[in-house]
């Protein structure tokens, strides 16, 4: 019966209907073609950049001293305070938006009934489209003072508040990937966890999510690396201040804030400019190996459970 | 000033209707980026270009000449609780430098200071630190301490400052002069002369701070590739008019001359 209507098809394609059949089809291929090349003339740039910047400054400069002074007479270029100070914010909004968002996922995917998970759904998505500026606004006018008066922070910016506000954007994130994972374990794995005789939360626990695992990881990592690229946010809330400090009470300066905040006015062409490329090519390399383990991870899952099936 | 030379572009097309007037903000850097690369005629910005974006600029065939066109009062400014009423420079210098750590050293409440400025790279960053921090005995620019707060524009510093009872700011008066929820500090060259106020009962003192008896001002700038001919001659002529001059008195910065 299909073989019979291809035939039919096939005979009715005219000249016309392939060639725009062709065209389509090579400017899909192109669109995807220019999309690799921006990242690639990108890259390029921005090594080209961070060359200078080493030519410049030296690439021991960087990471030998512990403070950030770029406009100084007496310059120094540290990255060390600037790494501490992202780390410091990113990996506390991480761990929250972990436990907050596996949860979540979890719920979704094992015990919301499809009705409920229709109602929520729609809300977890307008909170990952939620702009970073609003967010960042909101903490900055109302949770500041807040935040200040609950932990008695001498600072009323500083990176715990820039980790609650990067947990609000990472808490989509993680959960709709933990949801996925979840998805993604075979239902008969489930089914004969019921036949064993288990109940659900064990199930769950046992079963599920050991299954799921490193999707849950990959969840997790992918969070971190946007945590880490997250700008608008630190920028608003965690005080700028590159301080060498472990202290997750005190501000901080991310290296997402120190670029966007001191491009705008940087002497075109001096060390510090050719430093803030240098910072930047810096976060592009470890948010790329980032997302590259989170693939990876995905796609080890994604054959094992293939195996399962 | 991305305000102010906003203002002066919509006076000028009223005088001039023929003549176009874009603007775009941004920064200094972005300023004088766009005059070496071409796309813009003028740039106005709140510092002296540095040796190394005159080199760099002459390196592109652009030759950058200067205009003074306004001045520009820097208040300090502190939350309305603080006990402090007025300031001298060497305290500035105390509390900037990091050396002075809690209000109480100064008479004030017990409690940590929360220093907040600009971005490193912002004009009035650069001249509060030479104005104020200065040198060691052995010659060497002293820094602001690591924990300053970097703020991405004055208005933000304002707020910062008006909601943190500890905290202490500093940047173009203009921002300051008409809030009630900050204190703006009147400042003393030396210790043992009067404290000068920049503002008075919401209204800037201009005869102050273009007279110098208030110590900390600074001037304006803007920047035309070679002698300004034409249309931008015009446009350097308006802003340094009676008419140019009064539109920087509306928007809170301080006249080259009385009017």
């Amino acid at each position: 019966m299909t073989k019979k209507y291809h035939s039919s098809y096939a005979k009715k394609r005219t000249f016309k209907s392939t060639l725009v059949e062709k065209a389509v089809k090579y400017f899909f291929f192109l669109n995807g073609m220019i999309s690799v090349l921006f990242l690639l003339l990108i890259f390029l740039f921005l090594f080209k950049e961070a060359i200078s910047a080493i030519n410049n400054i030296g690439i021991t400069e960087f990471f030998k001293n512990i403070e950030w002074y770029p406009t100084s007479e007496n310059s120094r270029y540290s990255i060390i305070p600037l790494i501490l100070g992202t780390l410091l914010t990113a990996i506390p909004a991480t761990i929250i938006s972990s436990l907050l968002g596996i949860t979540l996922g979890i719920y979704l995917s094992e015990i919301a009934s499809g009705k409920t998970r229709e109602i929520i759904k729609p809300f977890i998505e307008i909170f990952a489209g939620l702009p970073t500026v609003v967010i960042g606004f909101l903490m900055l006018a109302v949770g500041s003072t807040y935040f200040q008066e609950l932990f008695n922070t001498g600072t009323r910016l500083n990176a715990l508040l820039a980790a609650f506000g990067l947990s609000i954007i990472l808490i989509p994130t993680i959960s709709s990937l933990t949801e996925d994972a979840l998805r993604a374990v075979p239902n008969n794995l489930r089914m004969a966890s019921y036949a064993l005789g288990i109940n659900k939360f064990a199930m769950i626990k046992n079963v599920v999510i050991p299954a799921a695992i490193s999707g849950v990881s990959a969840g997790i990592i992918l969070g971190f690396g946007r945590a880490i690229g997250e700008t608008m946010i630190v920028l608003m809330v965690s005080g700028n201040a590159a301080e060498l400090t472990l202290n997750i009470l005190h501000s901080v300066r991310t290296i997402t804030a120190t670029i966007a905040g001191e491009l705008g006015e940087v002497a075109i062409g001096s060390p510090h400019y050719y430093a803030l490329f240098f910072i930047g090519t810096f976060l592009l390399i470890i948010t790329f190996i980032i997302n590259l383990i989170s693939e990876l991870i995905i796609e080890r899952m994604r054959k094992k459970l293939n195996k399962m099936n | 000033m991305v305000n102010l030379t906003l203002r002066w572009a919509e006076g000028f097309m009223e005088e001039h209707s023929e003549i176009s007037v874009q603007v775009t903000g941004g920064g200094s850097g972005t300023g004088i980026a766009s005059l070496i690369n071409g796309t813009s005629s003028i740039a106005n910005i709140s510092r002296e270009l540095k040796q190394s974006e005159i080199n760099y600029a002459k390196q592109n065939g652009v030759n950058p000449i200067q205009h003074i066109v306004a001045l520009d009062g820097i208040a300090v400014i502190v939350n309305p609780s603080n006990k402090i009423d007025a300031i001298s420079f060497s305290l500035l210098k105390d509390i900037y430098s990091g050396k002075v750590k809690n209000w109480k050293t100064i008479n004030g409440n017990d409690a940590n200071i929360v220093l907040y400025g600009r971005e490193n790279s912002s004009g009035t960053y650069e001249y509060f630190r030479q104005s104020i921090l200065g040198r060691n005995e052995s010659g060497r620019q002293i820094d602001f301490p690591s924990n300053m707060q970097s703020l991405q524009g004055t208005a933000s510093l304002a707020e910062a400052v008006s909601k943190d009872k500890n905290g202490i700011g500093f940047g173009g008066v203009g921002y300051f002069a008409l809030r009630n929820d900050i204190k703006v500090l009147p400042i003393s060259y030396n210790n043992s002369d009067k404290a000068i106020p920049p503002v008075i009962n919401n209204s800037i003192n201009y005869d102050a701070i273009r007279n110098g008896s208030y110590p900390l001002s600074r001037f304006l700038y803007s920047y035309t590739n070679g002698i300004p001919k034409g249309e931008e001659k015009l446009y350097i002529d308006f802003i340094l008019s009676y008419k140019g001059q009064k539109i920087v008195e509306s928007m809170e910065y301080i006249p080259l001359k009385k009017n």
